[in-house]
């Protein structure tokens, strides 16, 4: 099982992919301390666990998009499933919070700053769906470009 | 960094694809593009590979004759 998650990315890929994780560690401090600051302003901006978890979302939906753009995936064709999957959780997940959220079951905010749990579900749902989208973009910008021979 | 259509020639002279270069080096197509765009900029491993590859020497394909040396 571990063999086929194995790669053989290039030295290109390798340095794409370091660059990639750089980008999401850099994006992951930089929340992390505005969250700081924001928690010791006393602004509490999404419910609960939420605001840990958007933060997390943030850097894995950097990460994974920009692995869709630069076309290294980790475990190959696997990638492919992972995306239309995750889209589709995405997709499920935005349309359930905003169905609660316009028959008035459910706020998106709880307070004049703060995100109710609806809300951060329906931007992690949007999240998903727009790395569905990067994904499926990429594809059809390689397809229409005719990803062939020659391109230099 | 300039396009590298010393690459791109010696590839077209051998009849080989960036695809079947990519191949013979054992690396992805889009690295092949990148170098012959002059977007990447290969180690000297990969650089002796693709020189092999071409029957090529690296002065033939990476030596950037500079305008200013006389």
């Amino acid at each position: 099982m571990f063999r086929k998650c194995r790669n053989d990315f290039d030295e290109r890929q390798l340095l794409q992919r370091g660059n990639v994780f750089k980008h999401g560690i850099i994006l992951f401090f930089l929340l992390v301390a505005a969250n700081a600051f924001l928690k010791e302003e006393g602004v509490t901006w999404a419910e609960g666990m939420w605001e840990n978890l958007l933060i997390i979302w943030a850097v894995l939906g950097l990460c994974l998009g920009e692995f869709a753009v630069k076309e290294i995936f980790p475990i190959g064709g696997g990638m492919t499933v992972i995306y239309l999957v995750e889209g589709l959780c995405g997709l499920f997940l935005s349309a359930m919070c905003l169905t609660e959220v316009i028959t008035g079951r459910e706020a998106m905010l709880i307070g004049p700053h703060t995100l109710s749990r609806t809300g951060a579900q329906m931007i992690s749902g949007g999240i998903m769906v727009l790395l569905l989208l990067v994904f499926l973009g990429k594809k059809v910008y390689n397809h229409r470009k005719g990803d062939t021979e020659d391109e230099a | 960094m300039g396009k590298n259509l010393k690459l791109k020639a010696a590839r077209a002279a051998v009849g080989l694809t960036q695809q079947g270069l990519a191949d013979a080096v054992g690396v992805t197509r889009q690295t092949i593009v990148a170098i012959e765009k002059g977007d990447y900029n290969p180690t000297v491993r990969l650089c002796i590979q693709i020189c092999r590859a071409l029957g090529k020497t690296l002065d033939d394909l990476f030596w950037e004759e500079r305008d200013d040396v006389s």
